[in-house]
């Protein structure tokens, strides 16, 4: 007996399942002027339970949803600090590409305000021994005939003069070196000197001969050269003024000076490719008064 | 027992399945999130004698995906319990036996259900542009079932088995 029952009680059971969620359906995705007073209902009577079946769902999901996130965060976390480090040494790179781009503009510029020809050359070693201020470079150029004593300047002045040649690989004696001398002047007075390395293997730093002790210098002048002697073009800095001594009695003032260049982050110069016997001849020192 | 073990696991199945797709996401491939819970119909179709037990469960398993996945409420549910009812009726029982044929069932399975998406939607919608995107996705939808299907079949067995074997030193306990 029972069995029958329970044939029709699964079969009405099954019907109902299948008609309740058809007309849910057909009351949620039926246009509201479409609707008819039955679908009305359905949606009236399913509103609140379907509010807070939602919002339960809507719950778990996201605690699910959350943990799901969290499996791919420390692959992200990786992703994104590997990228950061990437974009970081890019960044770092880019710096430093951009310090270059300027002095290699300067070194343009440079080149551009020197008459003469020129020659760019990469610094490749110094050597700072206690008698010797040397710079050992390398030329970027081939086929340049650069010769001894040809001047080299940077940026930010002179530099020294060649000293020695040995294929690509040139040696110049720089301004700090006991041996090398260069006429100048005081950028702001005029006045004259003749600069001269002391080689203190200590420190750089040049002397300042031959100024008349009634000339006007002063601690922070400017050196530039004078044109003299037809080595370096005139006006190229070459050391600044740090200290000065006045004597009461005497034809020169003791003058101290540091070069513009610093020979320690030295990388990139030119050599001026002047031959001194092109040269136009150039007056003789004019006679300064002592007085 | 198995009423609630059965409702455990699909709960289970359609959470899991409902969050898939961001373990997927690097796919570009539409659907290829695999239906879970319709291995799991089509096991309480064939292998669960209880007629209500089956509606019942696969209508709140319908119910649950439609407010998990966000679809019109009444869509899965209708599909889910008619997909029971056609499994039950076709009598796939000899089908679920071997691992080939269970992926079989799976793909076919998941076939009908885009179909009858489609055929709802051109029935009831408005929206033209679904039925469109739904008819791309299907074949990797299917594929995904298909492969997953023996795996949830095997799972719902055991759990099965299990329940009768519990039930059955239950009743020995209590003679």
């Amino acid at each position: 007996m029972t069995t029958p029952l329970r044939r029709y009680r699964d079969i009405v059971l099954v019907v109902l399942l299948l008609a309740v969620p058809f007309f849910f359906l057909r009351a949620s995705i039926r246009r509201p002027e479409e609707m008819n007073p039955v679908d009305r209902m359905v949606l009236r009577v399913a509103a609140p339970i379907q509010f807070f079946a939602a919002a339960a769902a809507r719950g778990i999901s996201g605690i699910i949803g959350d943990y799901v996130y969290l499996v791919d965060v420390k692959a992200d976390n990786n992703k994104l600090a590997y990228e950061n480090a990437r974009l970081k040494n890019k960044v770092r790179e880019i710096g430093q590409l951009q310090i270059e781009n300027q002095r290699l503009s300067r070194l343009l510029g440079l080149r551009e305000a020197i008459p003469d020809e020129v020659a760019s050359a990469a610094v490749i070693g110094k050597n700072t021994t206690e008698y010797f201020r040397v710079a050992a470079l390398t030329l970027d150029t081939v086929g340049v005939a650069i010769r001894a004593n040809m001047p080299v300047v940077s940026v930010d002045g002179a530099v020294g003069t060649v000293m020695r040649v040995d294929g690509d690989r040139v040696d110049v004696q720089l301004t700090v070196d006991s041996g090398f001398g260069v006429d100048v002047i005081v950028e702001r007075t005029g006045a004259r000197g003749f600069v001269r390395g002391v080689g203190d293997p200590g420190r750089y730093a040049v002397r300042v001969e031959y100024v008349q002790r009634t000339d006007e210098v002063a601690v922070g002048d400017l050196l530039v050269t004078s044109g003299i002697g037809c080595r370096f073009p005139k006006g190229i800095a070459v050391a600044r003024v740090v200290r000065v001594a006045k004597r009461d009695f005497g034809i020169y003032q003791e003058v101290e000076a540091e070069p513009t260049v610093d020979f320690s982050r030295l990388d990139a110069v030119l050599i001026v490719l002047s031959d001194p016997k092109d040269c136009a001849p150039v007056a003789k020192r004019r006679p300064r008064s002592s007085g | 027992m198995r009423n609630l073990l059965l409702l455990s696991l699909g709960v289970l199945l359609i959470l899991v399945q409902s969050n898939l797709y961001r373990l997927l996401h690097f796919s570009n491939i539409n659907g290829l999130t695999p239906s879970l819970i319709l291995p799991l119909v089509l096991f309480l179709g064939v292998h669960e004698h209880s007629m209500a037990r089956g509606a019942i469960l696969t209508f709140v398993f319908g119910y649950l995906l439609d407010l998990f996945a966000g679809a019109p409420i009444g869509l899965f549910t209708f599909i889910y319990v008619s997909i029971w009812w056609l499994s039950r009726i076709t009598g796939v029982r000899l089908t679920t036996q071997t691992w080939l044929s269970r992926v079989s069932l799976g793909f076919i399975f998941t076939i009908v259900e885009a179909a009858m998406v489609l055929i709802l939607l051109a029935v009831f919608g408005s929206d033209t542009r679904r039925p469109l995107e739904i008819s791309r996705s299907v074949l990797a939808h299917a594929a995904s079932t298909a492969l997953v299907a023996p795996f949830v079949l095997q799972l719902a067995f055991r759990l099965h088995q299990a329940s009768i074997s519990a039930s059955s030193a239950g009743d020995g306990g209590t003679r």
